[in-house]
């Protein structure tokens, strides 16, 4: 193994958000401590194993759960552990911004961030610990919205964590804005985009709700006590998506991620670009480049499995050749950059790809094939008609 | 097996009801008989295909011969005959009660007597059968005995001391029941010294050994190594076995008048052995054939096409099989522009088309769009020629017909008389004409109509019996044609007449039926990547229209580490998805769109 990109889990949270399928616990203290232990050991035991061992990582995402609800000098061990258990890729060049950097190197390390008192607290002391982005989970700057997804922070707290991430030295800030949410309007919505856009931020990462199984909000849609996510609403939604982050200087670089130029999620961009990551926590998911693994979701079970030496892994798929075709053109046509022609014509259906340029679904781009962008959100219906 | 003396021989059948009992029935009779070993869970011997036992239905008639020792020790052998027991096969109903000289009439006391048991009834009471009344299902708390009897004494003028009482369940009677056969049904009238003449009631199929004829010997005799002539085409057969039908197939030298086995003519198709034909001796035939036989006659028409255009073999392949099973079904090839290519079939009913189809969909792991079933129109045109039209696309230009005759059907409807009042608005605005009304008691009528057939396959069945809560009943039987008004609808999707969507209706309906489908079909089309447009047109002038939007969102907007598996195998759902569906022109049509034409509101 070359290099691959690390993805660390997180699961705990003040408390469960009602629309919320993610590996998450309520955090108890006693336990998330002993997850923290298990942590270190589960990446000491991939440090020793193939395909891991030996590696050289490139990017390094907390994800969550909260990760922001863990101590920053925890955090700064992780990282330490990690640079002493694998090469760090390009561990020797400058860091990016010279003058407030504290971190210690050029690779991306994201942390997911809410924006609420405790959180930016531990800002300065993420910082210093060798983070150098965190992605915020905002959501969404509206009152009622955030009422009803039972978040805790306020729009003006936002800004205010965004000044204290500047304030830390952090020069590379996302955010992550929702849509598709009941009682949410194309209006409700551009006005939170325009926020967050004001804020000056690098990157903006958006959602549509999707309504997860067991989840309070399942059953709320269930009892039909809220309406099912409208898809023709998202639409729209989107469509001001695209309008305002173009006005803002932003690349619309993936299908629901925006960028300011050189400032692509680089640790995100691993997996739609099907190179390897690892995975370790709870749920995390792993890829050698051939198989993908899975730990267990159950935050006990799963220290459990580390505590008593047993692989936590749950699961295990590898990939048919049709399968892999899939992945690849599923994955590639996610982001602006398409398909060179040579990848055309193995993956797709001539006489498809020229209907879709036709009606307007795909385009040519210097000399890539890609999908419009104002009609990405047709992209399953596209790939299933594509695939050869 | 005993062989015994025609004089003790018995051959019957039983007239039920679905679901009153007959297979139990006839499972206890086994077990007494020692045919099989009883105890719970034991099969139902009569009715051995998966499907038929699935809806309840015996789809093709069969035969069991019993050893039966009466208490005076004298021996007997019994041959229980099944019918079919759904008003699609009335036909294969007819044969079988002719191959018998006796009927179990079962009525289970809780439900009392229903549309279907009449109809049979009647059949076999022309045909001269004894009847044998019986009520089963005595155990049950809901039984109303007294009542059914009544009905029982009503319908066919018996003493209502001469009603059986069984429990076909708990075995209670079924003894009695069988001593009574005896004394009650006739043995067979025979002749042995006529030529033979043989009847066919029912027909297998077996890979290696061909068509099996199921023979019910009515004169003279027939051995192994004998020519045979089917009378109704004249062809000869040599004699490679015959038998009788114990659990397994039984070769036995000679079968003689009063018998019912099987044959082995080395015979490839079983549409040469059609039920109803007579089997002769060629070196000494009868000049005249039993009377009754019929041309399978197949009453509702569809095409049968492979939803992927890859799998036209296969369903080829499985139509050929089950034809050589089943003389009824018809088929041939057809080329729709919309759908491609596939067969026109023709059908005993509904039924034998939904059986048919999910036969082929299961067995041969197809997956089919059937068109919207029709009957077949009777086109007189202007230059005098007389054609037969089973398919809407093929009936001429309104300009070139001079009238159009449809198959019309006499109907009987048994019900309690609180849903007379529903049942007849009903039948009047599917063009029944009404008779007549009988009582079989206060508590049940039976209405009699002319209706058109094609009124009956649409969803006439479904509609009576949920405006009764179940308890109406229906059978009818074919009864000539008659002139009507009628119009094609076309439906046009984007503008493009799919032609597999077209339907006849009758003019006076045409709106109402063209404004429904094209409702209908803008519900269950689903959005796509085009709009999609929906007109419904005659001749050329469109009549309705809707539209299904433009869809615009296909796709889970967030897709990091953990999501890509899921997202795989969210693709390949959705990809079964579409296979179910037909691409016609830029449109995935979902196969219920076929469906929802039939289903009028
Ligand atoms: N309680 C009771 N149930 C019976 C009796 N005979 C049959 N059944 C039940 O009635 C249902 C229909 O019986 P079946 O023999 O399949 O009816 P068929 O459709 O006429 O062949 C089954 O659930 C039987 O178990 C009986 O004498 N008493
Ligand atoms: S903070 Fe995020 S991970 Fe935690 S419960 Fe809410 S949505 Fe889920």
């Amino acid at each position: 193994m070359t290099s691959f990109s690390l993805y660390i889990h997180y699961p705990f949270c003040i408390k469960r958000c009602p629309y919320c399928g993610f590996a998450t616990a309520v955090e108890k203290e006693d336990l998330a401590i002993r997850y923290r232990e298990v942590l270190l050991l589960e990446l000491k035991r991939r440090a020793e194993e193939p395909p891991w061992r030996g590696g050289t990582v490139r990017t390094i995402y907390f994800g969550g759960g909260t990760p922001s609800l863990m101590p920053p000098e925890y955090v700064g061990e992780v990282i330490d552990l990690v640079g002493r258990l694998w090469k760090i890729e390009d561990k020797d060049t400058p860091p990016l911004s010279p003058p407030q950097a504290v971190g210690r190197w050029d690779i991306e390390i994201t942390l997911e961030a809410n924006p609420e008192t405790r959180d930016i607290k531990a800002f300065r002391g993420f910082r210093e610990a060798g983070v150098n982005r965190l992605s915020m989970g905002v959501q969404s700057f509206d009152p009622e919205e955030l009422k009803l997804l039972g978040r805790a922070h306020s729009a003006g707290g936002v800004g205010e964590a965004v000044a204290i991430a500047r304030e830390a030295g952090f020069d590379n800030l996302s955010l992550d804005l929702i849509y598709g949410v009941p009682g949410q309007t194309v209006e409700s919505f551009r006005r939170s985009v325009e926020f967050a856009l004001g804020l000056g931020i690098e990157h903006l990462s958006t959602y549509t709700l999707s309504i997860e199984e067991g989840t309070p909000f399942a059953r709320s849609v269930k009892e039909k006590r809220l309406p099912y996510p409208d898809p023709d609403l998202m639409a729209d939604q989107y469509d001001v998506l695209i309008d305002l982050t173009r006005q803002a200087g932003l690349d619309h670089y993936e299908l629901t991620n925006y960028g300011k130029p050189g400032l692509t999620s680089r640790h995100n961009s691993a997996y739609w670009q099907r190179t390897p990551y690892l995975g370790v926590g709870c749920g995390a998911h792993s890829f050698d480049g051939t198989t993908r693994f899975w730990n267990r979701r159950d935050t006990r079970q799963h220290i459990s499995a580390v505590h008593s030496g047993n692989d936590p892994r749950e699961g295990e798929e590898s990939l048919t050749q049709a399968d892999v075709r899939q992945e690849e053109l599923y994955l590639e046509l996610r982001q602006s950059r398409g398909l060179e022609a040579g990848e055309v014509e193995r993956l797709c259906k001539p006489e498809v790809v020229e209907e879709l340029l036709a009606s307007g679904f795909l385009v040519w781009d210097d000399s890539r094939l890609r999908v419009d962008e104002r009609k990405w959100l047709m992209l399953d219906e596209i790939v299933l008609r594509l695939l050869k | 097996m005993a062989r015994v003396p025609p004089e003790n021989i018995r051959n019957y059948c039983i007239i039920a009801h679905i679901d009153h009992g007959k297979s139990t029935l006839a499972d206890r009779m086994l077990e007494l008989t020692g045919v099989i070993v009883g105890g719970a869970g034991m099969p139902q011997i009569l009715d051995d295909m998966d499907l038929e036992r699935e809806r309840g239905i015996t789809i093709k008639a069969h035969a069991i011969t019993m050893d039966y020792l009466n208490h005076d020790g004298g021996r007997y052998v019994y041959n229980l005959i099944d019918t079919p027991g759904h008003v699609d096969f009335g036909y294969e109903v007819s044969r079988a009660l002719a191959a018998c000289e006796g009927a179990i009439l079962l009525v289970d006391a809780s439900q009392g007597v229903e549309a279907q048991t009449i109809a049979n009834l009647y059949q076999a009471i022309e045909a001269g059968l004894t009847i044998l009344p019986v009520m089963n299902k005595i155990d049950l708390p809901s039984a109303q005995p007294e009542s059914v009897k009544q009905q029982i004494v009503d319908l066919i003028g018996c003493d209502p001391d001469d009603i059986m009482s069984v429990s076909a369940k708990a075995g209670t009677g079924v003894a009695e029941l069988l001593a009574a056969i005896v004394t009650q049904i006739p043995a067979p009238k025979i002749d042995i010294e006529l030529p033979l003449q043989a009847l066919i009631f029912d027909s297998q199929f077996d890979n290696y050994r061909g068509a099996i004829p199921y023979v019910r010997v009515i004169s003279g005799e027939m051995k192994a190594g004998m020519t045979v002539v089917f009378h109704s085409t004249g062809r000869k057969y040599l004699v490679d076995e015959v038998g009788l039908l114990s659990m397994k197939k039984l070769p036995v030298d000679v079968l003689t008048a009063g018998e019912v086995g099987y044959l082995i003519p080395n015979c490839k198709e079983v549409s040469e052995t059609r039920v109803g034909d007579t089997i002769g001796d060629a070196l000494r035939p009868m000049p005249n054939p039993l009377p009754g036989y019929r041309e399978p006659k197949p009453m509702v028409f569809s095409g049968l096409f492979p939803a992927d255009a890859d799998d036209y073999e296969q369903l080829k392949d499985g139509l050929g099989r089950l034809k050589l099973n089943d003389a009824s079904l018809w088929s041939e090839p057809e080329t729709s522009t919309a759908l491609g290519f596939g067969f026109r079939c023709g059908f005993l009913g509904l039924l034998h088309l939904e059986i048919v189809q999910e036969r082929l969909e299961r067995e041969y792991n197809l997956n089919l769009v059937c068109t919207v079933p029709n009957v077949e129109y009777r086109v007189t045109q202007t230059d005098g020629k007389v054609i037969l039209v089973d398919n809407p696309a093929q009936l001429p230009h309104q300009t070139v017909i001079e009238s159009v005759e449809e198959p019309v059907v006499a109907a009987q409807v048994v019900t309690p008389p609180e849903y007379i009042g529903a049942i007849m608005q009903l039948t009047t605005e599917r063009r029944g004409t009404y008779i007549n009304t009988e009582y079989l008691d206060p508590k049940r009528a039976v209405l009699h109509y002319r209706l058109p057939l094609a009124e009956i396959i649409y969803d006439y069945y479904d509609k009576l019996k949920s405006l009764s809560k179940g308890y109406a009943s229906l059978d009818y039987e074919y009864d000539g044609w008659e002139v009507t008004k009628l119009a094609k609808l076309d439906i046009l999707l984007n503008g493009d007449i799919v032609d597999a969507l077209s339907v006849i209706v009758t003019e006076d309906k045409a709106y109402a039926w063209g404004r429904r489908v094209v409702d209908k079909l803008a519900e269950v089309i689903p959005r796509q990547m085009f709009e999609v447009a929906i007109q419904a047109a005659i001749g050329g002038r469109i009549i309705a229209r809707a539209s299904v939007r433009q869809m615009r969102k296909n796709v889970i907007a967030k897709c990091y580490g953990g999501d890509i598996s899921r997202k795989r195998k969210l693709l390949e759902k959705q990809k079964e998805g579409k296979k179910r569906m037909k691409r016609i022109g830029q449109v995935d049509l979902p196969q219920e769109a076929f469906l929802a034409i039939l289903k009028t509101d």
